[in-house]
């Protein structure tokens, strides 16, 4: 490329012409908006653009498919079928589909195995983990190892292990979603490193020094500690600390925690005097020479490692096939420069259209802009004040400088400030707060402000738009007590039905509480549960569930019958095999002594028994479907309680299944059932999720109108209800600057390179488990620690913008009161300007209460609040209602009775077939047909091969193409050698001579297909066949079957009666067919004749 | 001959030819898709059938064919060399499809750069013997067709338009019709059902002929979404309605994979349709990959797991009931549990003994550097042997004939690749090629009297009274499409004839539509939420019948049903469905006590730490494993942190045995890191898994640090070891007292000291503190009935710390506060001589229930007294009990 095109290329990638960026706040309509902006391009009159020219992003499945659903709704209205049918077309998906898509479509040009298998995140972390190990030299492992130990890194006191892989296979997940390269890390830990630095005091000459100091101070402070002998329990523990320090330090080192905890220990108050000088000596670690020079080495090591393993990494994958969610951005974006996809996406393309744009990632938004280019025509969606998943690597610094390039680069940006959500009351004070909170932030009112689309309602006017419930005991006891008092009065918190529009009672499925974590969610469910109030959330606990239990002691049962547990399990959860739970324990026990005789009610796993010798042919997720029939799980889970919870886990267990086949795949494993209950043991354990540790037996979450909905802030994004409870709302900031955080040299935006001057930034933490020192105060207060704050600041703002935006007529804020009436806020704080916190919540329960929003210095804007102070004891539990137990009664049939759907003439067991009588009418004989030795030949292929000829052996062929044919199907078998084609020729002729002489004049017909639907007591049955010849005659039609059976003339007869049946079928096949039957003939091939038979009583 | 043929109707399918009724037949008038009807064509034109799947043989040559190529730098070159097979198979498919169009294998103009490759492939002058795929058969079957004079068949209707086929399907079509065959299409004439119904409604709709205004929807029961939770749900309340129409003649359309419906029909007593499953996770299939696997090393115990516990594998009864215990007990081949295990085969033990050798013991190969080909071959031998000796026991089954053929194919795939040796990663992936296809098999037949059912939509081509479209959700996404635009034009402009991707959509939607039609009563679409987990979304058709229709609010709710809703009498339009009423069942209860009533006494004469902790811990899982003997190995291997602590004291027995505690410190630590590298292959072989690396140098450094920390102590308290690993067995009232010592020491002065190796540290000293610690004080009365002067202490191997009761014994020892051992194990006794009396009286007390009382106070201890007993807390008891689900405690939150 010369000069020239590369300024012009770069000028065409930094073009935002065509590009339309859409801030819509929330409840805004902009699936609406997005749908029909779509359908404005497919319909156009002039230039239509054809379907598949779409590009559309979503950010989940479910988004996918709405989106999908609603275009072709709108295509349909219009009247485009062609194009609403051929929308499958379109490339329409989430970020990952669309690449994967694109990459198995364009696999050869991109230079990637076309069988490319999407990896989950889950496995992703195993196989990144594997490459790592692989690719590490001992030599850089060890240094790891030394490093890590020796400041102690993300110590854990339980295991006594440090963890260097965590912040590696960070780093490399980072430099893999900003497109870093392996080599560039090492620049990036001497940046780390450098800024670290900056936070420590100037070093002190002599380490040596500092060390013989402690150890001076410790030695005198125990023997001043021991002669004091206080009798306190603090003294005594710190007497402790001391003592194991000084063994440290003298057998060579002590960890720079410990010296960091020396420096703050606290005896008994007449103890404190005598250890002064060793808080003093302890404090002096940060000037230690050796420990600046650790803490660099680690971080060296650790980007060292993350640059190997980043290309182990690829390797690894590349090597497998697998691509995960990175690589298939990564993938595309490089296959987007390959020419000759170039040329056809330039071709194809023609517009693209992102949905949930804030939460684009930096390389999201790369691809983005690169598709950009190809289609020319571009509508991003999204609202940056919803930005709520950095910890899925969308970066909300992006999005500003990215409508900032949008608008100097020739773009068009636009606000859609309707609400169409909720009621006016909220839309105008949510949209007041968060102007003013986000203002802080540097968000324009422009983006914030929005405007009730909804009018007031006066049959609302009772209700005011607020509740603030001031909760004065444990949290989730208090909010459950709260939810409880909303219910008991449904009529005292009116709604819009939402599909009706009219105002109604509250039902528990208007009601949403939020909380930050799934943890707090199952608590707060708990709690619900003890007052009889039902709930709907992502619960985890699976396999402990009834249904879960008993279907791994199922697959227990099945695997080893001698498991004794599995089957007291699966009799526990059957009633205890109908007796009394001690009566069954006395005979287990009464069994036991007598070495096991069968229980009484072993009956119960005889369906398990039964499915036993199947267990060769099915796979596990097979047997698992085959354990839920045998057992009729899906009756029995509605005699559990919560019957519907029981039933949809049943699904949720066979997900889990098949989530282990598909691991099986990917790893490309072996798969049995024994695996899979290793899998389902493996789903139990916790692992980390995001902010907290979460395992993977996750229930079915349904929607239920009878029960409350319990979810995490950042899972009710998108979603909305009638009633919203906020809870959460004392929850303090996470964020510090001791963590693997990407970093940017620049606030532009750059289409020419969206991705450059950004880099990795790590400062390990080097005091193990001590948290509180005066480093990371320091490392708060400096630049990087500020932006931290700001970032987790604002990141806690917008996750409050999308609480306070879900509820439609109601919005509770819930917050604990200590017992001196102060309210803890420190999250709902976050809502503040440079004049401290915006909302005043009300301090009295009256009638006329108000939440107060400060709008400006002299401006207050007041709503109407319903105050409610909460504790356990305002609520009594009540049971709840026991759903009724109907269900689909099964229909009395003895299924067992029922004999197969489909006749097979060949079956001569078939109670239909087995009724006809014949006998032998006449032999005829003729030459036998040769053969050599057909050892090692399996008989039946010299049968196919037989059939095959005389099949197509028909008059019309030449004696050369005869002999061909036979020649190739004897070849195709392996028979050349035992038989001779013209010995085939032969036997075809002899039959044609003899049905010359028998039936002169008749037409042949080979292989034809017979039909006939039969009556049985058990219902109707389809006898289907192929009479291998039908010799068509003046009189009537006779049946031939060929048979290569080699045995001698004396043998035919015999031999003819076993195929009988066989004959009798077509013959009545060919009866209710409406044909007339004269004969019915066993030819034998081999031996050279025929056999004919008389029926004498028909099927 | 008139066959009927359709491209939806190579399964079951409904067509005026094939519903006949009862009592009638008919002659030479087939129903096929394209494969059936190719098929019958090879017969009578004497072309050999293809019966086996030789696709692995034919890309491997294919492959071999693109070599040169691929390395003269070709559009594919960079695919070709990161994945031969896979680009092969690529390239492969791409030339069936232009074969298809009735390619003979020259240029065409403008059709672009991957077709000319395709041309460039076919014209290398190294004669190609490709196996023949369907492309190839059907340009066969095109070129014999010139030596036919006569017609084949008298007819073929066609159930779709010609043009719906391809170009070669075209010419062969054009070849019949020359020879005498005459070619019709069919067409349906549905009546549909009477326009005012809600199905009436629908119907006219979806065939453009809506009277204006449309009459309303008004949920008469002759259309209904039935929507459901799950597809279980839908299934029951589909085969509930299945069952309730009776002899009405009705049709169920079987979208998609989904086996519910199948089953559901089974368990609702309603003769079932029969259900075709495809997978390659078929247990018998399983040998071969596993095998393979063991010929390397690391030998993975999930692997040899795996083998020895498939429901047919080459290990049976003893010798694999053996063998699984001992890798549950210690994960790793060719350690002590291993061996004891095999010591312990029944005899003649020998050929077991070999056959454990053939299958496990043999040296694997580097898993990088890779396995000789003959290596591998004798590995399939093997298993061919094996497989062969199935077939000879039951030669119709068809699995083991696939696993065979996945060998044979196998075999073929290896000794056609160059190179000697074959890596762990590519042995995967050729597993995968050549048995990935999945394998199908009938998994229920259909019985007589099922109700009619079609495979998919396109496949009904009859009236029916009710229709019941099973899994009514999206399923439009696989259809794929091979062509570009522009490759398109230029090959129709060659005159190779394939259809558009829009046509075929086109055409697929216009097939749905008439599936609706086909319903002349009642029309049921089942939309489950979720299908095995996976969210469904709207079916396309249902997106089309809103859009046309745009019912109102009231309108949709008219039409649709939840399965409660059919759980309600009278559920508009539809038969009554069969219903009962269900007793709730109560989980177990979790009662505080159990009564029991057995004649026997408890078995009391023998007990163990273990054992006492659990009777003191909660009688009932005390009673539940001692005495009724539950117990699960449910194979799994060890827990990690149980793994840690079994190595850990492996490793200090090992040390112990070779005499290496009297070593200096460094000789020490260098035999201490060779015996865990061993120990850990023999017994630990989980963490030689890949991915496992960084936790098993932890782990190797702290066990290490450990046994030297070990060493150091046993120094510098003067101590001698004299034995690891120690059993005893001592009487003890009525019976013994048994158990293991970790490790027993002699000090300078001649006391004994017992030393109790654990992974944690925490836990021991809470207990000794609060003096509910038993394992110390039940071996130092065991060793007291032979030495007077016994102590006990722990030692963590994870803090490397030793710690317990003052003792005189020991001079460098962490002193940790409470009663001194004869006291405690005193208490122990009082404690267990009454909670056994309470169980011989029939009174089973549970502890760890929201419901229960402290033991001791269950036992009507006086709060006085009770300082001289012994007290467990009950979550100890309960942390690693497995039997909450029995006692009830697990319901806690169910119920
Ligand atoms: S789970 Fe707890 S209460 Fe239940 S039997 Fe086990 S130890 Fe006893």
């Amino acid at each position: 490329m010369n000069t020239l095109e590369i300024a012009a290329e770069t000028k065409a990638r930094s073009d935002a012409e065509g590009l339309l960026l859409i801030a819509a706040s929330a409840g805004s309509g902009k699936t609406y908006r997005l749908t029909h902006e779509v359908a404005e391009r497919l319909r156009a009159a002039d230039d239509a653009m054809s379907i598949e020219g779409l590009v559309a992003v979503t950010y989940t499945t479910k988004a996918r498919a709405e989106l999908e659903s609603r275009l072709r709704q709108v295509l349909v209205q219009e009247g485009l079928f062609a194009r609403a049918d051929a929308l499958p077309t379109a490339y329409l998906g989430t970020v990952h589909a669309v690449c994967l898509r694109l990459l198995q479509e364009f696999a050869l040009e991109a230079g990637i195995s076309p069988d490319i298998d999407g990896l989950p995140q889950e496995a992703a972390r195993h196989l990144l983990q594997e490459s790592l190990e692989a690719a590490l030299s001992p030599e850089l492992r060890t240094r790891l190892d030394d490093t890590a130990r020796a400041i102690e890194l993300n110590w854990d006191g339980r295991t006594r292990r440090h963890d260097w892989i965590t912040p590696v296979e960070q780093i490399m997940t980072l430099a893999r979603s900003n497109r870093l390269n392996a080599e560039d890390l090492r620049d990036m830990a001497r940046r780390s490193n450098e800024g670290l630095q900056q936070l420590l005091r100037p070093v002190a000459a002599d380490g040596v020094g500092l060390e013989r100091a402690l150890a001076d101070a410790l030695e005198e402070s125990i023997g001043a500690l021991v002669n004091l002998n206080d009798g306190q329990k603090n003294t005594s523990d710190v007497l402790g600390v001391l003592r194991d320090a000084l063994d440290q330090l003298q057998r060579g080192r002590l960890p720079w925690g410990q010296w960091c905890k020396l420096s703050k220990v606290k005896p008994g108050k007449r103890a404190m005097p005598l250890v002064e000088a060793v808080l003093l000596a302890a404090a002096e670690y940060d000037i230690h020479p050796r420990f600046r020079t650790e803490i660099c080495a680690c971080c060296d090591a650790i980007f060292d490692a993350a640059s190997v393993g980043l290309r182990a990494y690829a390797d690894w994958k590349a090597q497998r096939g697998l691509v995960d969610y990175v690589d298939m951005i990564d993938l595309a974006l490089s296959a987007l420069d390959v020419p000759d996809v170039q040329r056809e996406l330039g071709r194809r393309l023609e517009l693209l259209v992102v949905d949930e744009f804030q939460d684009t990632s930096p390389i999201q938004l790369a691809l983005f802009a690169r598709f950009h280019q190809f289609t020319r025509r571009s509508i991003w969606v999204g609202d940056w004040k919803q930005c709520i998943f950095e910890y899925a690597g969308a970066d909300p610094t992006l999005m500003d400088s990215v409508t900032r390039w949008v608008n100097s680069h020739g773009g068009k940006t636009e606000v859609l400030p309707r609400n169409f959500r909720s009621r006016p009351e909220l839309v105008e004070s949510i949209s007041l707060l968060f102007t003013r909170a986000l203002e802080r932030h540097g968000q324009s009112s422009g983006e914030v402000v929005a405007h009730a689309n909804r009018e007031a309602l006066p049959q609302l006017e009772s209700l005011p738009p607020f509740g603030v419930w001031k909760m004065n005991s444990k949290t989730e006891r208090a909010l459950a007590a709260g939810v409880a008092r909303l219910l008991s009065e449904p009529g005292a918190t009116t709604v819009v039905d939402r599909e009706t529009g009219l105002v109604r009672s509250l039902r528990p499925g208007d009601v949403a509480v939020l909380v930050a974590t799934n943890k707090e969610a199952e608590d707060l469910a708990a709690a619900l549960a003890e007052l009889g109030i039902a709930s709907v959330l992502a619960r985890t606990g699976l396999m402990r569930t009834p249904e879960g239990t008993v279907l791994s002691a199922a697959l227990g049962y099945l695997i080893d019958a001698a498991d004794t547990l599995a089957t007291a399990e699966l009799e526990a959860l059957h009633g205890f095999g109908g007796m009394e739970q001690e009566a069954w324990l006395a005979e287990k026990i009464t069994s036991k002594a007598t070495n096991g005789a069968p229980s009484a009610h072993a009956e119960l796993l005889l369906p398990l028994d039964a499915l036993r010798p199947e267990l060769p042919r099915l796979a596990p997720s097979e047997v698992l479907d085959r354990v839920i029939a045998a057992l009729d799980l899906v009756t029995k889970a509605r005699r559990w309680p919560n019957p519907d919870q029981r039933l949809a886990n049943l699904d949720a267990l066979r997900a889990l299944a098949a989530a282990y086949e598909d691991r099986s795949t990917y790893l490309r494993e072996a798969a049995s059932v024994g695996g899979l209950l290793r899998y389902f043991a493996e789903s139990q354990i916790a692992i980390r999720q995001q902010d907290e540790e979460r395992a993977r037996d996750e229930q079915h979450v349904s929607i239920n109108p009878d029960a409350v909905v319990l979810s995490t802030y950042h899972k009710a994004k998108g979603l909305e209800w009638p009633v919203v409870v906020l809870g959460s709302l004392d929850r303090e900031g996470r964020r510090h600057a001791f963590s693997v955080t990407p970093e940017m040299d620049r606030d532009t935006f750059d289409a020419a390179d969206p991705l450059g001057q950004r880099w990795i930034r790590y400062w390990p933490w080097p005091l193990g488990q001590q948290k509180d020192a005066a480093i990371r105060e320091r490392a708060a207060e400096s630049e990087v620690g500020r932006r931290i704050t700001e970032r987790d600041s604002r990141e806690r703002v917008r996750l409050l913008y999308v609480g306070f935006t879900r509820a439609r007529d109601h919005l509770i804020l819930a917050v604990t009161v200590t017992g001196k009436g102060v309210a803890k806020t420190a999250w709902l704080d976050e809502l503040s300007d440079a004049d401290g916190p915006l909302l005043t919540l009300p301090s009295k329960q009256t009638s006329d209460a108000t939440l107060d929003v400060r709008v400006s210095v002299s401006t207050v804007h007041r709503a109407l609040a319903r105050v409610w102070n909460l504790g356990e004891e305002c609520v009594e539990s009540k049971p709840r209602e026991d759903p009724a137990r109907i269900w689909f009664a099964p229909t009395p049939s003895a299924l067992g009775a029922h004999p197969g759907y489909v006749i097979k003439p060949s079956d001569t067991n078939d109670e239909i077939l087995s009724g006809a009588e014949f006998a032998i009418a006449s032999i005829t004989s003729w030459n036998r047909m040769p053969f050599t030795s057909t050892k090692d030949k399996r008989w039946d292929d010299v049968g196919t091969a037989i059939h095959a000829f005389l099949a197509s052996d028909t008059f019309e062929l030449s004696g050369a193409r005869r002999e061909l044919i036979a020649r190739r199907i004897l070849a195709a078998a392996e028979l050349e050698a035992s038989f001779d084609p013209a010995a085939l020729l032969a036997a075809s002729d002899n039959l044609r001579r003899f049905v010359e002489r028998r039936w002169p004049g008749a037409r042949w017909h080979r292989e034809v297909p017979v039909i006939a639907t039969v009556k049985s007591e058990h219902g109707a049955r389809q006898l289907h066949g192929v009479v291998d010849l039908l010799l068509e005659t003046e009189m009537g039609d006779v049946i031939v079957d060929h048979k290569s059976f080699p045995g001698s003339s004396q043998q035919w007869e015999q031999e003819a009666t076993k195929y009988a049946p066989q004959l009798c079928a077509y013959a009545h096949a060919l009866k209710v067919a409406g044909r007339n039957v004269i004969a019915r003939l066993v030819h034998f091939t081999i031996g050279g004749g025929v056999v004919e038979l008389v029926e004498r009583s028909a099927i | 001959m008139h066959p009927f043929v359709g491209l939806e109707l190579s399964g079951a399918s409904l067509t005026p030819v094939n519903d006949l009724e009862p009592g009638t037949g008919r002659l030479g008038a087939p129903v096929w898709g394209p494969e059936e009807l190719l098929r019958d064509l090879e017969l009578r034109l004497g072309i050999p059938q293809v019966e086996q799947d030789s696709s692995a043989v034919r890309v491997t040559r294919w492959a071999e064919r693109i070599a040169p190529l691929a390395a003269a730098g070709r559009y594919y070159s960079s695919s070709f060399k990161l994945d031969p097979i896979g680009t092969a198979r690529a390239l492969l498919s791409l030339r069936d499809e232009l074969v298809l169009t009735g390619w003979d294998g020259g240029p065409v103009a403008d059709a672009g750069y991957r077709v000319d490759a395709l041309v460039e492939i076919e014209s290398v002058e190294t004669p190609l013997t490709l196996p023949r795929d369907f492309a190839d058969r059907l340009a066969q079957v095109q070129r014999e067709l010139r030596e036919v004079r006569s017609p084949i068949y008298d007819q073929i209707t066609l159930a779709e338009e010609q043009a719906a086929w391809s170009g070669l399907w075209q010419r062969v079509f054009e070849a019949l019709r020359r020879h005498g065959t005459h070619l019709d299409m069919f067409e349906e004439n549905f009546q549909g059902a009477p326009p005012d119904s809600d199905l009436g409604v629908i119907q006219a709709a979806l065939s453009g002929k809506s009277a204006s205004p449309r009459p309303p929807l008004r949920g008469d029961g002759t259309f209904l979404m039935l929507e459901s939770e799950t597809s279980l749900e839908a299934a029951s309340v589909s085969a509930a309605i299945i069952a309730a129409l009776g002899n009405e003649p009705s049709a169920v359309i079987r979208d998609g994979n989904d086996p519910a419906l199948a089953h559901a029909l089974l368990t609702q007593g309603v003769p079932p349709q029969g259900l075709h499953s495809s997978s390659r996770w078929r247990s018998a299939l399983q040998v071969l990959p596993l095998a393979l696997e063991l010929a390397f090393e690391p030998k993975d115990p999930h692997r040899v797991l795996d083998l020895l516990s498939l429901p047919r594998g080459p290990f049976r009864g003893a010798v694999r009931r053996r063998l699984l215990r001992a890798l549950v007990r210690s994960p790793g081949i060719g350690g002590r549990a291993w061996q004891e295990a095999k010591e312990r085969f029944p005899e003649p033990a020998s050929a077991a003994l070999t056959l454990v050798a053939d299958w496990f013991e043999r040296p694997g190969a580097d898993p990088i550097r890779g396995a000789t080909t003959e290596a591998l071959l004798e590995v399939v031998d093997r298993v061919r042997t094996w497989l062969s000796e199935q077939i000879a026991l039951s030669p119709d089954d068809e699995i083991t004939h696939a696993a065979l053929r996945h060998c044979t194919a196998f075999v073929a795939t290896l000794t056609e690749r160059s190179g000697a040796a074959v890596d762990l990663v590519t042995v995967r992936r050729l597993v995968e090629f050549v048995a990935g296809g999945g394998m199908h098999l009938e998994l229920q037949r259909e019985r007589a009297g099922r109700v009619d059912y079609v495979s998919s939509a396109g496949a009904l081509l009859v009236p029916r009274s009710n229709v019941l479209w099973w899994s009514f959700t999206h399923g439009y996404d696989k259809l794929t499409h091979a062509w570009r635009k522009g490759e398109h034009a230029a090959l129709l402009a060659a005159g190779l004839w394939s259809q558009s991707a829009e046509q075929r959509f086109a055409a697929r939607a216009a097939r749905m539509r008439r599936a609706v039609q086909a319903a002349t009563k009642r029309l049921l679409l089942v939309a489950p939420k979720t299908v095995a987990g996976d969210q469904t979304a709207a079916h396309p058709l249902w997106d089309e019948i809103i859009a046309r229709l745009r019912p109102l609010p009231s309108e949709l709710a008219a039409i649709t049903r939840t399965a409660a809703n059919f759980l309600e009498a009278g559920s508009t339009g539809l038969p009554e469905l069969a219903r009962q009423a269900l007793l709730p069942r109560e989980l177990p209860v979790a009662r505080p006590i159990w009564h029991l009533n057995v004649v026997d006494s408890p078995p009391v004469h023998s007990a163990s730490a273990n054992s006492l902790t659990a009777l003191l811990g909660c009688p009932l899982q005390w009673t539940l494993a001692n005495w009724a003997g539950l117990a699960s190995v449910r194979l799994a291997l060890p827990a990690m942190h149980l793994l840690n602590g079994n190595l850990g004291h492996r490793l200090i027995e090992e040390l112990h045995s070779q005499g290496a505690f009297s070593e200096p410190a460094e000789r020490f630590r260098h035999l201490a890191i060779r015996q865990m590298e061993s120990l850990l292959s023999l017994e630990g072989a989980v963490l030689l898994r890949a991915g496992k690396a960084y936790e098993r140098d932890q782990l190797q450094a702290q066990l290490v640090d450990a046994a030297c920390a070990l060493q150091r102590t046993l120094f510098e308290n003067e101590l001698e070891l004299l034995d690891a690993e120690k059993p005893f067995a001592v009487p003890w009232r009525a019976g013994e007292l048994r158990g293991r010592w970790d490790l027993v020491a002699r000090s300078n002065k001649g006391q004994l000291v017992i030393i109790d190796l654990k992974w944690g540290d925490r836990k021991y000293r809470d207990k000794l503190r609060a003096a509910n610690d038993l394992q110390l004080p039940a071996y130092t009365h065991a060793l007291r009935l032979e030495h007077a002067d016994v102590s006990a202490v722990y030692f963590s191997l994870s803090s490397r710390k030793l710690f317990g009761a003052r003792t005189e014994a020991l001079s460098k020892l962490e002193v940790v506060p409470g009663p001194p051992a004869h006291e405690t194990w005193r208490r122990v006794e009082r404690t267990a001589q009454l909670a056994e009396q309470a169980i011989a009286a029939g009174a089973i007390h549970v502890t760890g229930l929201r419901t229960s009382l402290p033991l001791l106070e269950s036992l009507e201890i006086e709060e006085a007294g009770r300082s001289r007993h012994f007290a467990v807390k009950p979550e100890d008891a309960c942390e690693y009990c497995g039997f909450d689900a029995i006692c009830g405690r697990r319901w806690g939150e169910v119920s």
